[in-house]
């Protein structure tokens, strides 16, 4: 920020010319941002103001849209879904990371064998993330089912019934979304000096101490962006929940993505959705502020 | 600690742990891998084998009877060559804009280039559901709606931003010097940009290429907001058709699923190394 300013202050030919590349070189990214990004969260904000009929305006009501979905709609209860599926999915995602990218970033033989395989599951997209759970689920023919009935001796219907469905979500999410955090703290950890460590050796520190003095203080910083943008991740979510249980059974999977979703995409109650949407964003903007708040606190 | 039991149990001592982490990671890369070959299982079964109870691990007749039907008695080859063609354009799109635009904000500081930057940055917190209907009627509006071009144009303009950032973070890591060097020898700007930045940044490029390219294989929400018919109609959403009111066609879907990760696990083990080494340069100081 400051850096910009001193340059500024010597004004000759090449800053300018400076100053028009970097305009040429920034106007895509601008152009596209305000036109995909920017354009469409304003009209979504003017439409959560108004009655809708499918994509036509009827009359400006206000906050109306807002206290409907709270009234009368499902907002609170969502709401609620969604908090057990960001903490739900935090609490699981990030102990293992962290655990394996560790043991990742050791020198073993395999390693990078073990590392492609467990982090494979990152680029397979939530719809077929859905679709192999959905197939392992399988309440006649699924293989979990089965394995289920012959150790448990009870039969579970995991994605009919409501504590099993969210906890089955969470354990397909888990599957796909464990292997950014462990990419995210594999980049950290590569980044810590060696020495560190060697001095810890010479010092007799044992791996479980360097473990909690060095290497989790270390990776403080990219614990808390990486958890910012999971939680966000996992906040506006609707691909993976609408496919492996349209937000049932009896909407106990609805989070608040997939209700703003299928108001929508499904019901066509613009208006309805749009109110959706901006609180969304607007519990995105808030959480996002009390991470960063934390974390600077705690830096200091 | 005293140093000399530490030293007698040296051996014991590495070799609990050692086998502990083999352990773990083994069952962490079971874990990741059990849907994957449980579908390729499922995929080499006769459809009468697949709805089948008990269900058998290893296929007790293997067929390609599931593969054949997918690839030569459907769409999917279409629905295949579009993704690819969708992803290669998008990927190639989004490093251009990005990358030159994280070149701006990394070394050509102008005014309120921090702030812009921010602005950009900050795009990512708005969710997608938010945009789609607004886009949506944009795109009707633009005769856009039902085109390859508007999936590439949504794609391209909400993967940058966290491109464009990672790219700034990388490019500030790369030495200075060489670049200063250049302009005292009066190399403008967009030269030094293509002939010395890009080429020393690939590990930087790859691996927001890699990010670019998982985030559009991997979309549902606007290939199957913003396109309707089959001509353009992408890999995430023409698996649906082996989900259909009658019930599931498990034994095809899976082997649609099968060929459908194929190519991003390739193209992720290929990228993979660069990938950790661009990120470790540009993401994580934070």
């Amino acid at each position: 920020m400051k850096k910009g300013k001193t340059v500024l202050l010597h004004p000759s030919k090449r800053r300018k010319k400076e100053t028009a590349v970097s305009l040429l070189f920034i106007a895509p990214l601008l152009l596209l941002t305000v036109a995909v990004t920017f354009l469409p969260i304003v009209t979504a904000f003017r439409w959560s103001l108004y009655d809708t009929k499918y994509l036509t305006l009827q009359e400006f009501v206000g906050l109306g849209n807002y206290k409907d979905i709270f009234t009368r709609g499902n907002a609170v209860g969502s709401i609620i879904n969604s908090l057990w599926y960001v903490f739900g999915s935090l609490l699981l995602v990030f102990p293992a990371g962290i655990i394996l990218a560790v043991l990742l970033n050791q020198k073993l033989k395999g390693r990078a064998v073990f590392r492609t395989f467990i982090i494979i599951p990152w680029v397979i997209s939530q719809t077929i993330t859905a679709m192999l759970w959905r197939w392992i689920y399988n309440s006649s023919y699924g293989i979990l089912t089965y394995l289920f009935q012959e150790i448990f001796g009870a039969r579970v219907e995991f994605l009919t019934e409501a504590l099993p469905a969210r906890l089955s979500l969470l354990v397909a999410n888990f599957w796909n979304s464990t292997p950014i955090v462990i990419i995210m703290m594999l980049a950290a950890l590569q980044g810590i000096s060696q020495n560190l460590y060697e001095a810890a050796k010479v010092d007799g520190s044992s791996a479980w101490q360097t473990f909690w003095r060095i290497t989790l203080p270390l990776l403080k910083p990219t614990i808390a962006i990486t958890m910012v943008m999971q939680s966000m991740e996992y906040f506006n979510m609707v691909t993976l929940l609408n496919t492996m249980t349209d937000g049932g059974p009896f909407k106990s999977t609805m989070t608040l993505s997939v209700y703003a979703y299928r108001e929508g995409f499904i019901y066509w109650h613009v208006g309805t959705s749009s109110a959706i949407s901006i609180l969304i964003l607007l519990l995105n903007m808030i959480f996002s502020i009390l991470y960063i708040k934390l974390m600077s606190s705690r830096d200091s | 600690m005293n140093p000399r039991n530490t030293r007698d149990k040296k051996c014991n001592k590495h070799i609990a742990p050692r086998t502990a982490t083999y352990v773990i990671l083994l069952a962490a890369s079971c874990f990741a891998m059990f849907p994957i070959l449980w579908a390729i299982s499922t995929s080499l079964k006769p459809e009468s084998e697949v709805l089948m109870y008990p269900p058998s691990f290893i296929p007790l007749t293997f067929t390609w009877e599931n593969y054949n039907k997918v690839l030569f008695q459907s769409n999917y080859p279409i629905y295949f060559a579009n993704t690819i063609l969708v992803t290669a354009v998008t990927m190639a799109v989004s490093v251009l804009v990005a990358s030159h635009g994280a070149y701006a904000f990394a070394r050509l500081k102008f005014k309120y280039s921090e702030g812009i930057m921010f602005m950009i940055l900050m795009t990512s917190m708005i969710p997608a559901v938010a945009q789609l209907s607004p886009l949506y009627v944009l795109a009707v509006k633009t005769g856009l709606y039902n085109t390859k071009l508007v999936l590439i144009l949504i794609y391209t303009a909400w993967r940058t931003p966290i491109m464009t950032w990672l790219l700034k973070g990388f490019f500030e890591q790369t030495p200075r010097e060489i670049e200063e060097a250049a302009v005292m020898d009066g190399c403008s700007r967009i030269k030094i940009f293509y002939r010395l930045v890009l080429p020393m940044s690939k590990p930087g490029i790859a691996s927001v290429a890699l990010l670019s390219a998982v985030f559009v294989w991997n979309d549902y929400l606007v290939s199957s907001s913003f396109v309707s018919s089959e001509q353009h109609r992408m890999l995430s959403i023409g698996i649906y058709n082996y989900v259909t009111a009658y019930g599931t066609m498990y034994g095809q879907l899976m082997g649609g699923v099968c060929m459908a990760i194929v190519p991003i696990i390739i193209l992720f083990i290929c990228l993979q190394k660069q990938f950790v080494a661009g990120l470790t340069a540009g993401a994580v100081k934070g």
